[in-house]
């Protein structure tokens, strides 16, 4: 579980400080919105990179989710691996929804 | 577009050292903190304010949870049964926000806030939750298999603790409060996670502030993709306060296995008591933050 969590803020860590430095370099000062749309059509590198981070940072916690539901599954804790797919519906809901 | 000078990025990243050690040491998101220093402070757009802050709150959990997940100090049964009763209270936010005036939404989580900060208060006497077994040897904390029970190993204490949450209920009742609360403010709730599991089901007040940890990280990460959606991230905006997050979350998470009981009890109930004066000011009008 451990390894989760530490190799997702490794990555996140390395492309928010690749793409700040990047910025940095380049006298990129304004930050400006960016949107799903802007990262795929080829924005700035820095943006793309540190919006890239943010993603690997905002999927740690919910591979931490799904794996809890695995372990339980397998230990056959019926009841909270239950509550845990309950979770995952929920969280699949926000984010297809659009409403946090 | 907001200009980033670079004593600007170096502000931004001191407010996120000091909201990623506030937030580990005491289990919440530090949004409470974040958001108005970002409105009043460096004269973000409280929507944009908002979205930054939760962004940088997946940072805050992700990196105490590094270090508290290999302790065993989190109890993740406990936190995915709470997690649904804190979503429950976003939906339930949502509606309510339509059907009451939001001066009067502020006014009663006020005074929720601030009779719950001086209970935090009164309790700090009872701070030994639990069984406790006295051993030299430091272990990995466990959970039991289809309960809400668990143990953990306290330094302070000097043991291991064997500890029952009790009355799902009030917790689940609280927690479901939290969710709401985030609705109205604009901030992830983890302040009143915290008391739900310790005063209100009698957990331990460090396995409570690192499961309340977890749980902040996995509500925010969903409203990532919303943000996305809603053109509010600002990445070179982000990126400084969320490396300052890391870092001093790290360092708190790093420390807390010798942090007094008492202690956290005092800092949480200060941090309840200010977001109750925020939310009494927004009830008679005057808007901190959102």
């Amino acid at each position: 579980m451990q390894w989760v969590l530490r190799g997702g803020l490794a990555i996140a860590v390395v492309l928010m400080l690749a793409g700040l430095a990047i910025a940095l370099v380049t006298g990129q000062r304004m930050a400006g919105a960016v949107s799903f749309a802007d990262l795929l059509a080829g924005h700035s590198l820095p943006d793309q990179l540190i919006a890239l981070g943010l993603l690997v940072l905002a999927a740690t916690p919910l591979a931490r989710v799904i794996a809890l539901v695995i372990i339980w599954t397998v230990q056959r804790d019926r009841t909270f691996a239950l509550l845990g797919l309950v979770v995952v519906a929920i969280l699949a809901a926000a984010i297809a929804s659009g409403y946090g | 577009m907001i200009p980033l000078s670079l004593s600007t990025l170096a502000l931004l990243a001191l407010a996120g050292i000091g909201a990623g050690w506030l937030g580990a040491w005491i289990g919440i998101g530090g949004g409470i903190v974040l958001v108005p220093a970002f409105v009043l402070g460096f004269g973000l757009d409280p929507k944009v304010a908002v979205a930054t802050s939760l962004l940088t709150v997946i940072a805050t959990s992700t990196a105490a949870g590094s270090v508290y997940v290999g302790r065993g100090l989190s109890n993740t049964r406990l936190a995915i049964a709470l997690e649904i009763a804190t979503s429950a209270g976003g939906v339930l936010g949502g509606l309510a926000a339509l059907a009451l005036p939001a001066h009067v939404l502020a006014g009663i989580f006020g005074g929720v806030m601030a009779i719950t900060a001086v209970a935090m208060l009164r309790a700090s006497t009872i701070h030994d939750v639990g069984e406790l077994e006295p051993t030299t040897q430091p272990s990995e904390g466990t959970e039991q298999s289809g309960s809400l029970a668990g143990t953990y190993y306290d330094e302070v204490r000097g043991g291991l603790v064997h500890y029952q949450p009790r009355r799902p209920a009030v917790g689940s009742a609280i927690a479901m409060c939290a969710g709401l609360v985030s609705g109205l403010l604009g901030v992830g709730g983890g302040f009143l996670k915290v008391p739900a599991m310790n005063l209100g089901m009698r957990v331990p007040i460090k396995v409570a502030i690192a499961t309340s940890n977890f749980m902040i990280g996995v509500t925010a990460a969903a409203s990532v993709f919303v943000y996305f959606g809603h053109d509010l991230v600002h990445p070179l905006l982000v990126a400084p306060v969320a490396l300052g997050v890391v870092f001093g979350a790290l360092a708190a998470s790093a420390y807390s296995g010798k942090a007094k009981h008492g202690s956290l009890k005092r800092v949480i109930a200060l941090v309840l008591l200010i977001v109750a004066v925020q939310m009494g000011l927004r009830a008679f009008g005057v808007n901190v933050g959102r």
